[in-house]
């Protein structure tokens, strides 16, 4: 798993690579903690078209990621999900809390 | 390349030195004609400025002249060119034959007699070019060796058979941190410490006298080594035996290895280390499971009318499942999924276990059960930390039931013939993500008929992948379910998990749960 983090005016994307679990604890956070204290970022957009799989420990890392980014006011995106990663963020039902595209 | 014309190569530049304009002529118009670059100088003083000028490779030099002779004019140029040899040839007069030995001694390399003969003057001027030759090769060879010798990684000191330093290069200076003044001509046990800086002036002894340790001393190994500060450090020490001028000289090679010792030895604390924790993590590990399974087997999941299955995928994965049934008949279960795995997963899946047997156990309602415990994981768990968890609860009569999931896959009632009545999916968050309003603790109610039964499973069954990367995926599994009666159902599923596994290890707990209505 890789994250490749890219700026596009107030978009901040992510792009998330291969399996996002457990193991992606340290680079997830490598990716997204810069980002709280960058000031023309207002969004952040987490890419997940390249991500093959989710799990809960990922969905947690999310909670944490939206822990640090609602009080400095960035909101966050989520885009690209296939099918099971999409099944995996509704059955935690991730898309009331988080803007999913197509969910 | 011919010799004649390396030598042509080597003297192409000739001070012509004689007070006689006609003399000069003569010698420059035959030098000229032979291919040489001829410079001329009327007296001492000049020659001395034209070879400062110039730098000539051969000197013709006459002796008498007026101001400063042909023996003073020597002896400076001399004294100017230090190391740096060029032949001086002196022209004189036959009248002159009794100071040739004074011009030798001032510094003279030959002599010829005037008027002199131009063959015996080409001759001699091709024989000190090839010597010039020579001595340049040699040059050459010396700059090259002293320069590899300079450069190289390792230190190298030569010392003579009794210990004496003879050379050493800059390398073998910056690792032992003295200068060459200091290094040169000292014996060299001062880069040794004790006991070896006393006891090898004795080992060289030995070596010369042809003893035992003779083959000790020409291998490669490892030593110490003690540096001006006063340093001790290991290094890597090869010894050969050479031979300079027929004298035994010793060529030591040396590496300073203490770096790459001092990252070997810390490679392997940071392996003992590493080893300790995955112990200590085996351990913590067993623990979580032993935790569990003494939680999953309490009584009520003793209950006759619940069939669980769970495949762990290590000890504990942080799925759980537990079962109550009350004194009046009510019949409560528990599919649970918490984040992460081992001990961390444990501690978060305990409390909920435990007032879900309480509560549970007092036939509270299940809307009540699930703020219970939302509201204890809200307090206890970090935020990221969360527990997936579908929960049925069958009336006493079997005749309805309800069902709460958040964060688990469908769960699904089925009938007796297979067919399915109703698929629940999770319409809540995992259990500790959120504080749930009144609206997300309601379950759904459902009427169940005779002989069918709940299913209830964590993703690791339909997302676990086979040989080929093809998810087990909920169309296969459900096909499954449906194709065989209440009772066959957990087989049929253990059998699709095992053969969807086949060799590989298992990716994440695996748990089913089939409650009988």
């Amino acid at each position: 798993m890789s994250c490749v983090v890219t700026h596009e005016g107030p978009v901040a994307s992510i792009r998330i690579q291969g399996r996002f679990t457990f193991d992606s604890h340290q680079p997830f956070r490598e990716a997204y903690l810069p980002l709280v204290d960058r000031r023309d970022t207002k969004i952040i957009r987490l890419d997940l078209a390249e991500t093959s799989f989710i799990d809960s420990s990922s969905l947690g890392m999310l909670l944490l990621m939206r822990e640090r980014m609602l009080p400095v006011g960035k909101a966050i995106e989520i885009s690209g999900a296939n099918e099971l990663v999409m099944k995996l963020l509704k059955i935690a039902n991730f898309h009331k809390m988080f803007a999913v595209q197509g969910a | 390349m011919s010799a004649a014309s390396e030598t042509r190569h080597c003297v192409r530049r000739i001070l012509v030195v004689d007070d006689q304009r006609t003399n000069r002529l003569i010698v420059n118009t035959l030098l000229t004609k032979c291919g040489f670059d001829v410079v001329e100088a009327s007296n001492g003083e000049e020659a001395i400025e034209q070879y400062l000028r110039e730098t000539p490779d051969i000197i013709l030099m006459d002796v008498t002249m007026p101001g400063m002779d042909g023996y003073e004019a020597t002896r400076r140029i001399r004294a100017l060119a230090g190391e740096h040899w060029l032949p001086i040839i002196f022209i004189s007069a036959l009248s002159e034959t009794q100071d040739l030995t004074t011009g030798l001694e001032a510094g003279g390399d030959d002599f010829l007699l005037k008027p002199f003969n131009h063959t015996v003057l080409l001759a001699k001027l091709n024989a000190f070019g090839r010597t010039l030759d020579m001595q340049h090769s040699v040059a050459e060879a010396r700059r090259q060796a002293e320069a590899i010798a300079e450069n190289i990684y390792e230190g190298i000191v030569v010392i003579d058979e009794t210990g004496l330093i003879q050379s050493c290069n800059s390398r073998a200076r910056s690792l032992f941190g003295y200068t060459g003044d200091e290094m040169l001509g000292s014996n060299v046990n001062m880069l040794m410490p004790e006991p070896y800086h006393s006891a090898h002036d004795g080992y060289l002894a030995n070596f010369a006298s042809g003893g035992q340790s003779r083959m000790a001393v020409l291998c490669e190994r490892e030593v110490l080594g003690k540096r001006k500060n006063g340093e001790v450090f290991l290094m890597r020490l090869g010894v050969s035996q050479i031979e300079v001028q027929g004298k035994l000289n010793f060529l030591g090679v040396v590496r300073d290895i203490s770096a790459r010792k001092a990252a070997e030895q810390k490679i392997l604390e940071q392996t003992v280390d590493l080893q300790r924790y995955q112990e200590e993590q085996e351990i913590e590990r067993s623990l979580a499971g032993e935790l569990m399974l003494r939680q999953i087997d309490r009584k009520g999941t003793q209950c006759p009318r619940v069939h669980r299955w769970m495949l762990p995928a290590g000890h504990f994965s942080g799925d759980a499942i537990a079962c109550e049934q009350t004194p009046d008949g009510r019949l409560y279960a528990l599919l649970a999924d918490a984040t992460g795995h081992g001990l961390a997963a444990a501690v978060t899946v305990l409390p909920m276990l435990t007032l879900f047997y309480r509560l549970a156990g007092q036939g509270a309602p299940l809307a009540e059960i699930v703020r219970e415990i939302n509201i204890e994981l809200r307090t206890i768990l970090p935020v990221g930390r969360f527990i997936g968890a579908a929960l049925v609860c069958v009336e006493a009569n079997a005749q309805s039931a309800e069902v709460w999931v958040g964060g688990m896959p469908d769960v699904l009632l089925l009938s007796d013939a297979g067919e399915i009545l109703a698929r629940i999916p999770s319409w809540n968050f995992a259990l500790g993500t959120i504080d749930f309003s009144a609206a997300d603790l309601q379950p759904q109610k459902l009427t169940t008929p005779p002989n069918s039964q709940f299913v209830l499973y964590s993703d690791g069954v339909v997302d676990m992948t086979d040989a080929a990367g093809e998810f087990l995926g909920e169309a296969r599994l459900e096909a499954a379910l449906c194709a065989h009666p209440p009772a066959q159902r957990l087989a049929v599923v253990q059998a699709l998990v095992a053969e969807c596994q086949g060799e590989q290890a298992a990716q994440d707990d695996v748990s089913l749960l089939l409650v009988d209505c």
